[in-house]
């Protein structure tokens, strides 16, 4: 007589054979390896769900301390078996949170740096290397402050500064209220990914590296490799972001996607200041406004100081950033990093670095200067992507300090200059392949040159900041100008 | 025997929380009743902890506690031959030996388990995890679904040849790659 083994072991494990049946089952078993092999890992199923059973059931306990069934159970047992029961329904439990999700715990801490806290029972606590962050713990990190998390069945997750992030009440999925992570995300499966969400909009993961910010009513996404869903809360809309594309979602707005880089900002910094004003405004740009702005744009940022940078830095960067710099200490540094010629885009708020790197220069006047006294700014109109959507309007941009470039004709365009001095231009952008000035024929990728005022950066809804973020989206989109 | 002050606690705890499920699987192949094996499970432990003194750290602690295992599981078929459900010594020693040697496959079944518990229905997940709780009745949970008992098996039976299969599929993919 024929039998089917799985049907016939499954009786016997609930304990529902006939007599007959067992008897054919026992001599399977004793004759055929294949019966014993089968019946074996039918057992193994068998244990594997007691288990999984017994550590969910465990912290269901937990979850209620009115009804601590099991762990009353075994506390009334005696001593020695209480002590294994406990470590042994302790393993079943570490198995079962894995199915439980953020019920349980969520992540562990493996790096912090700067001030990270977690937000327990409402109470603050420094983070710590190797910490398990559980079930309704936040994480909050510092202005200076960032960190690495291992969430689990997501994979590693980067916090930035001034980040704020929980687990959500659904299943696999996490809350950005504010600030910045990058995500490496293990394989997702396809029906139940994990999902971040953000005020404005729920970014379902694929498996895949991106980074997500929140701040200013803005979410955007950008996305490395793999594809990322996103969708705007308030529109429902939804897009399907791949690898070298980012995604803005204003307010209410849909998702706006777009060709973009990929790869983190390097800002280059200088330690060096010897004016006053300058340093003022040097830790303003570089330490603080300028980070703080990138990381809201949802790119990772690496700081470096001219006195340490190395070629190798300049590797996987979507952007460079040259922060200012006192004459004579970042032209060296620029030279030797050949930044000139440097593949990746590349925005200068320096204008003594300007000449160094092809930007200004090559006519009869001088390649950059500064002018004090306030001064008007007349940013032009036209047709150039930067100039898209931005609301300052015209003549109205006063500086106290002014710093200008003279970018050679026919080469830069120019989006903003010194009133009455269209050849002085504090604000000015290279198409890749547009001409430049020696040492530089044309351009390697997109330059823009860029007088920050620091007054100006101080007001975070300064229509500075405006300029600003036309100038690193516009750096980083892999969309052609006119 | 050791205290549970003795620096050698923690590590008794370490080691037989590893070899736990493996202990747990092959009291179960050996005496096919649930109930027997979690109680010859439980006897185990205990008589681990009180030998602990004796246990060599340069030796295997699966090995030795499988031993010990072996030895509460004989003696528990000794004591029940005339249970026609009970295997015989023979047969629980061969069940065992093979038990022993595919350890390595078994715990992956047992890891790759928890993926195919996601890929299951969230009803009939959480249906075949109350089944598997210790003290279930297939009875009580059939009233409380409003099933007979032969519906529910039938049901639960389906849910677990469909982990089955998904373990063995996902093991004989990883063997592949």
């Amino acid at each position: 007589m024929k039998h089917d083994w799985n049907d016939l072991i499954q009786r016997h494990l609930c304990g529902i054979c006939t007599q007959a049946e067992t008897e054919a089952l026992l001599e399977a078993l004793r004759s055929d390896d294949r019966v014993a092999d089968l019946y074996l890992s039918h057992v193994n199923l068998d244990v594997a769900l007691e288990g999984t059973a017994a550590g969910v059931a465990l912290l269901e306990d937990l979850r209620a301390p009115s009804s601590p069934r099991s762990v009353s159970r075994m506390w009334r047992q005696p001593g020695l078996v209480r002590i294994v029961g406990m470590a042994a329904c302790l393993t079943l439990a570490l198995i079962a949170w894995k199915l439980v999700g953020p019920d349980g715990s969520w992540a562990t801490v493996l790096q912090t740096e700067g001030g990270v806290e977690i937000l327990r029972d409402g109470l603050p606590l420094p983070a710590v290397q190797g910490e398990t962050l559980r079930s309704g713990d936040r994480i909050r990190v510092g202005a200076q402050g960032g960190g690495l998390l291992e969430v689990r069945r997501l994979g590693r997750v980067t916090l930035g500064p001034e980040t704020r992030l929980h687990p959500a009440r659904e299943p696999r999925m996490l809350e950005l209220e504010s600030g910045f992570i990058e995500i490496e995300a293990e394989k997702q499966p396809a029906d139940r990914p994990w999902r971040i969400r953000t005020a404005q909009a729920e970014a379902a993961v694929m498996g895949t590296k991106f980074t997500l910010a929140a701040a200013d009513a803005r979410t955007v996404l950008r996305v490395s490799e793999g594809m990322v869903r996103l969708t705007g809360l308030s529109s429902g809309k939804a897009e399907s972001v791949e690898g070298g594309r980012r995604a803005f979602v204003n307010g209410d707005s849909p998702p706006a996607v777009a060709g973009s880089r990929t790869g983190s900002v390097l800002l280059l910094t200088s330690r060096t200041a010897p004016h006053a004003d300058w340093d003022r405004f040097n830790r303003l740009i570089g330490d603080k406004l300028v980070g703080t702005r990138l990381w809201r744009l949802g790119f990772k940022v690496e700081t470096r100081h001219f006195d340490e940078v190395q070629p190798a830095d300049l590797q996987g960067r979507a952007l460079v950033i040259v922060s200012i710099f006192d004459d004579g200490v970042g032209e060296p540094v620029l030279e030797r990093l050949r930044l000139a010629t440097a593949g990746m885009p590349l925005i200068c708020l320096e204008p003594a670095g300007y000449a160094t790197l092809g930007m200004a220069g090559g006519g009869s006047e001088a390649a950059y200067g500064f002018s004090s006294g306030a001064s008007e700014v007349m940013i032009l109109s036209g047709a150039h992507p930067m100039l898209k959507g931005l609301s300052i309007p015209p003549a109205s941009w006063l500086r106290t300090l002014q710093g200008w470039g003279c970018p050679p004709p026919g080469g830069a365009r120019v989006l903003a200059h010194l009133a009455g001095r269209p050849d002085r231009a504090v604000w000015f952008a290279y198409e890749s392949g547009d001409v430049m000035a020696a040492p530089v024929n044309r351009a390697p990728a997109r330059r823009t040159g860029l007088f920050l005022d620091p007054r100006a950066m101080s007001n975070p809804s300064s229509p500075v900041w405006q300029v600003f973020e036309a100038s690193v989206d516009w750096s980083v989109s892999l969309e052609t100008s006119p | 025997m050791p205290t549970p002050d003795d620096p050698r606690h923690d590590q008794f705890l370490r080691l037989f929380a590893e070899s736990e499920a493996a202990l747990h699987t092959l009291l179960r192949a050996m005496l096919s009743s649930r109930e027997d094996a979690s109680e010859a499970l439980q006897e185990t432990a205990v008589v681990l902890w009180r030998k602990f003194d004796e246990f060599d750290p340069a030796r295997d602690f699966r090995a030795w506690a499988s031993g010990i295992a072996r030895n509460k599981a004989l003696a528990l078929i000794r004591d029940r031959q005339r249970d026609r459900h009970v295997f015989d010594v023979d047969l629980a020693n061969r069940l065992a030996d093979r038990a022993e040697a595919q350890e390595t496959r078994y715990s992956s079944e047992r890891e790759a388990l928890e993926e195919c518990l996601q890929k299951l229905p969230l009803d009939r997940r959480e249906l075949v995890l109350s089944a598997y709780r210790q003290g279930m009745r297939m009875d009580q949970l059939a009233a409380q679904r409003g099933q007979t008992p032969m519906s529910l098996y039938k049901v639960l039976q389906r849910i677990r040849q469909t982990l089955h299969d998904c373990v063995r599929r996902n093991l004989e993919k990883n063997e592949l790659a």
